[in-house]
């Protein structure tokens, strides 16, 4: 990872940005990477900035794994975008991803509590 | 499966890693271009929207480069990078690349090659269970002390009683003539056997079963057929167990047949028992192998039999032990540790070259390295790089030494003398190449990787600055490599063509009679035959003289070939010295003129020689020399021991030299006044000697339909065969000699080039500042020219040292032989020097101002 100076942007826990994207795509329809990363950072809360780059990755894996596809459209701006839509497989997937998420936040919001008291 | 699919496509973007680039680029650029949108939107100016942009992204090569490890193996896209890399180096300095690749392939297959057929012919272990247990036992006088000898019966069976051998066993060979339905009568080695042979050896038959106890003890008449004769002349028929044949005319069955190549001795046709009659003679004929029990080493079961020997004998004889294996190939072991030091050494050129060419590369290589240091490359990167390359390198010599090995393994095969064991298994021996690879590998892998060991300790400047000064210090140690080099290609060089002398001193040789176009057939009367020998010699040379394309015939009990026959003790009439001996030669009269002896004196022997007929001789040059010291032989009378009566010399022949051997004193006697139970026929063809094959064999059984006439052959076969072992030693030696020659040559081209690499500069400053190119070109070749010589000096003084045990492989040439030591060391320096101009010439090619601006 290169260094950066700036403080205010936030680095995601690995393994996260994919289910959030996958969310975002299942809830706001077929988006661009940059759609995905101004809808992030509008969930936000406190709001912060995303490293947009970092989205790359991520969008690869879930193509490679056949979870989401891209093609080329025009956007509402009239600039050309590659927008991400998730796949039937890719919606089967976010269940279960989403199931393992709660498991493993609920156990660690459990320990903190715990652990705070 | 998602994450198969992952896993595929991430290859997939290894072997095309250029597919979704233009994509990514294409889709970061929309992605800035969106930011942009925005940020001016919110009333930035457009250079600010686009430096937000930017630094929203996080950089467009940052993402690029995550999208790329994303989307593939990283570490494998860098191997596929690296090994491109290390192609495209290749094809920039590809005579380098060539020699060690090639460098590399010689040291890994053709000297597996050349080393497979040395091991295969002269080292094989017998093809016996726990061979190292396997000894033979000698015998000799203690006083007067006799050479080592075979065993007689009463001693086996003492030796057999002792608890230092498992078992133990006899056998000893004779030649006989089998018969039987549907055979053709064969002469056939017959091994006489005492005690289990086989269970001693460890090798059962294949087919049907080997000797019982009883058998054994009682002499029954059962034999066991070798692999080979079993196939040759009882067609592999698998249901031959049982069958009924005849050795010498009485009856014996056949019980089993023995494995190809296995059952001792090796040139056994098959095996009986020793008769009660053998037995009683207790000659001193036996081979006796014993297996010695676990555990007792070969001293403890040395000391057991020689106090067995001494006792038996009252202290007269001894015996000892010694390993089977080592006895079988004692013979050509001088032979066979030349050869080996010979590989050995062509390894050490191969992996001196590799050293020297990568070495060299590594040199040159040091400033791209330290570049790269500097621009931030891991040590680790750097090595996995290197390394690459080095195992490019070595898999290219590897794939080319395994074709050229067994290429030249195929043409070895070709030359070998034709008693290869098991000739069609042989293969490239996998641990030869084996060693071969890892040996040259290794360097190649440890050479190559220096400059990246050492980039931990470089700086930038250091690494770049320092490069020329570490040039000169390596190339000192290559120039000590390369000297190395030349002087063992002087010493392999040199035994290679004391070897060629050797042979061409063997293919010019003398034989005293004439062994063109002459064939010989052997002839076994045999126990079985019971009519007139004298009779039927005449009807065979009868015979065989009125057929068309027989120039002359004639029968003698010995070839001209064979020297040694039998001995006879002689005392010439009428003086007083006590009596010579010479060897008894009995032939018919027109053997002298059949085999080309010059008659040099009297007459030759006639008809009229007959048995009721005064005995006449006729003598060689060497028992005139000799026994009569010089003087007339023709008129004196002489009695023998083998004959009685006192015979008359009626003539001189010329001596017999079969392969420069010198003859001994020999008396000639005719075959109508002593009788011989066997001998051979020898015809002289009027073109070549084998188109009249049929014709004579059908000629001769329609005589003597029961002679076995299997042992028909060129008389020049058997010289032939003496040479072998020198011819097919001289094949090998100028194998070794000439990998040595092209190692070395490659070496001196390699040191003159990378000297040359080295010193451009200041070469270059030299033609600027006005020297001539003759002058620059000694510049450069001065250096290499004194490694030659010293080299060749030190490789002359090797050779020498080395003579004594190529001696017993050479005839007619010493190993000092000056034309030999001169020959190797000044074609290896002219080779090594025009080595040298040509690298130079490279470089003098070159514009100095050009080399200057850009060195």
């Amino acid at each position: 990872m290169p260094p950066s100076g700036d403080k205010s942007r936030v680095e995601l826990l690995p393994g996260t940005l994919e289910l959030i994207v996958l969310r975002t795509l299942t809830t706001m329809g077929p988006q661009h990477a940059y759609g995905i990363a101004a809808r992030v950072e509008q969930v936000a809360e406190p709001p912060f900035r995303l490293n947009q780059g970092t989205l790359y990755p991520a969008l690869v894996r879930l193509e490679q794994k056949g979870w989401i596809k891209g093609s080329w459209r025009i956007t509402e701006s009239n600039r050309e975008a590659r927008y991400y839509a998730i796949t039937r497989a890719g919606t089967r997937a976010l269940a279960g991803e989403i199931d393992r998420w709660q498991r493993s936040a609920g156990l660690i919001n459990r320990l903190l509590t715990n652990e705070g008291d | 499966m998602p994450s198969l699919r992952r896993f595929l496509r991430r290859l997939l973007n290894v072997v095309l890693p250029h597919r979704d680039e233009d994509a990514l680029s294409r889709e970061l650029a929309a992605h800035l271009a969106l930011l942009e949108d925005e940020f001016r939107r919110r009333g930035l100016s457009a250079a600010e929207a686009r430096r937000h942009a930017w630094l929203a992204l996080g950089g467009i090569e940052q993402a690029k480069e995550r999208h790329r490890d994303a989307r593939s193996f990283r570490w494998l896209d860098d191997l596929r990078r690296d090994a491109f890399y290390a192609i495209r180096l290749m094809r920039r300095s590809p005579v380098a690349a060539l020699a060690a690749i090639l460098s590399l392939a010689i040291g890994i297959g053709l000297n597996a090659a050349i080393f497979t057929v040395v091991d295969w012919v002269l080292l094989r272990p017998l093809p016996f269970a726990a061979p190292q247990e396997l000894v033979r036992v000698f015998t000799a006088g203690i006083s007067p002390a006799t050479a080592p000898a075979a065993v007689t019966f009463s001693e086996l069976a003492a030796f057999s009683h002792t608890n230092v051998f498992r078992d133990a066993a006899g056998v000893s060979t004779t030649t006989r003539v089998m018969t039987g339905r549907d055979l053709d009568p064969t002469h056939v080695v017959i091994a006489r056997v005492a005690g289990d042979l086989f269970s001693t050896l460890g090798a059962q038959p294949a087919i049907g079963r080997s000797f019982s106890r009883q058998e054994l003890a009682a002499a029954a008449p059962v034999v066991v057929l070798s692999h080979a004769v079993w196939q040759q002349r009882f067609g592999a028929d698998p249901a031959v167990v049982g069958r009924a044949i005849g050795i010498d005319g009485s009856p014996a069955v056949v019980i089993g047949v023995m494995g190809p190549g296995r059952g001792y001795p090796a040139d056994a046709d098959l095996w009986r028992p020793l008769t009660a009659a053998e037995r009683e003679d207790d000659d001193r004929d036996l081979v006796v192998i014993g297996r010695v029990s676990d555990h007792v080493p070969p001293s403890r079961a040395s000391a057991e039999v020689g106090t067995i020997a001494r006792a038996m004998s009252n202290g007269a004889r001894t015996a000892w032990v010694e390993d089977l294996q080592r006895t079988t190939v004692t013979s050509v072991s001088a032979a066979l540790q030349t050869l080996l030091a010979a590989a050995m050494l062509t390894l050490v050129l191969a992996c001196a070259n590799v050293a020297a060419l990568v070495g060299a590369r590594a040199v040159d290589r040091a400033g791209e390295m330290g570049l790269r240091g500097a621009l931030g490359a891991t040590r680790r990167r750097v090595l996995a790089q290197l390394l690459t390359e080095s195992v490019v390198l070595s898999t290219a010599g590897g794939v080319l030494g395994l074709l050229l090995g067994q290429w030249a393994l195929n043409g070895l095969v070709a030359l070998a003398p034709v008693a290869i064991p098991r000739l069609a298994e042989i293969s490239l021996d996998g641990r030869v190449i084996g060693i071969g690879a890892l040996l040259t590998i290794i360097t190649g892998v440890a050479v190559g990787l220096a400059p990246a060991l050492q980039l931990s300790s470089e700086t930038l400047t250091s690494a770049i600055g320092r490069t020329s000064a570490r040039a000169t210090a390596r190339s000192n140690g290559r120039r000590i490599l390369v000297g190395a080099q030349i002087a063992i290609a002087v010493v392999l060089t040199t035994g290679a063509v004391l070897l060629t002398r050797s042979l061409q001193h063997l293919v010019a040789i003398d034989h005293g009679f004439s062994p063109d176009r002459l064939l010989s057939v052997e002839l076994s009367l045999g126990r079985g035959f019971s009519g007139d020998a004298r009779q039927l010699f005449r009807e065979l040379i009868a015979g065989a003289e009125t057929l068309p394309g027989i120039e002359a015939a004639a029968v003698a009990m010995r070839l001209p070939t064979q020297i040694v026959g039998v001995r006879t003790a002689i005392a010439v009439v009428g003086e007083a010295r006590a009596s010579a001996t010479a060897t008894l030669r009995p032939v018919s009269p027109t053997y002298f003129d059949t085999v080309g002896l010059r008659l040099t004196e009297g007459r030759a022997f006639n008809e009229a020689d007959l048995p009721n007929r005064s005995r006449v001789a006729i003598v060689n040059a060497a028992f005139v020399r000799d026994i009569l010291g010089g003087r007339s032989a023709v008129g004196a009378r002489l009695t023998a021991s083998l004959f009685d009566g006192t015979a008359s010399i009626v003539g001189v022949v010329s001596d017999t030299t079969p392969g420069a051997q010198a003859d001994r004193p020999a008396l000639y006697v005719p075959v109508a006044q002593l009788g011989i139970g066997g001998g051979y026929l020898i015809v002289r063809a009027a073109t070549d000697p084998d188109s009249i094959v049929p014709s004579l064999k059908a000629r001769l059984r329609s005589v003597a339909p029961a002679l076995a006439l299997d042992r028909t052959r060129r008389v020049a076969a058997a010289l032939e065969e003496s040479r072998a072992v020198t011819r097919f030693s001289t094949e090998l030696a100028s194998g070794f000699a000439g990998l040595a020659l092209l190692l070395a040559t490659i070496g001196v081209y390699g040191l003159t080039a990378s000297d040359v690499a080295a010193r451009w500069r200041e070469l270059a400053v030299r033609l600027a500042l006005g020297a001539s190119r003759s002058t620059a070109l000694w510049t450069i070749v001065r250096p290499c020219a004194a490694i030659l010589a010293a080299g060749a000096a030190l490789g002359v003084v090797g050779a020498l040292a080395a003579g004594p045990s190529l001696q017993s492989l050479l005839q007619g040439v010493r190993a000092t032989d000056a034309l030999a030591l001169a020959v190797a060391p000044l074609f290896l320096c002219a080779i090594g020097l025009i080595a040298a101009i040509l690298a130079a010439r490279r470089v003098l090619g070159a514009n100095p101002a050009a080399t200057l601006r850009n060195g």
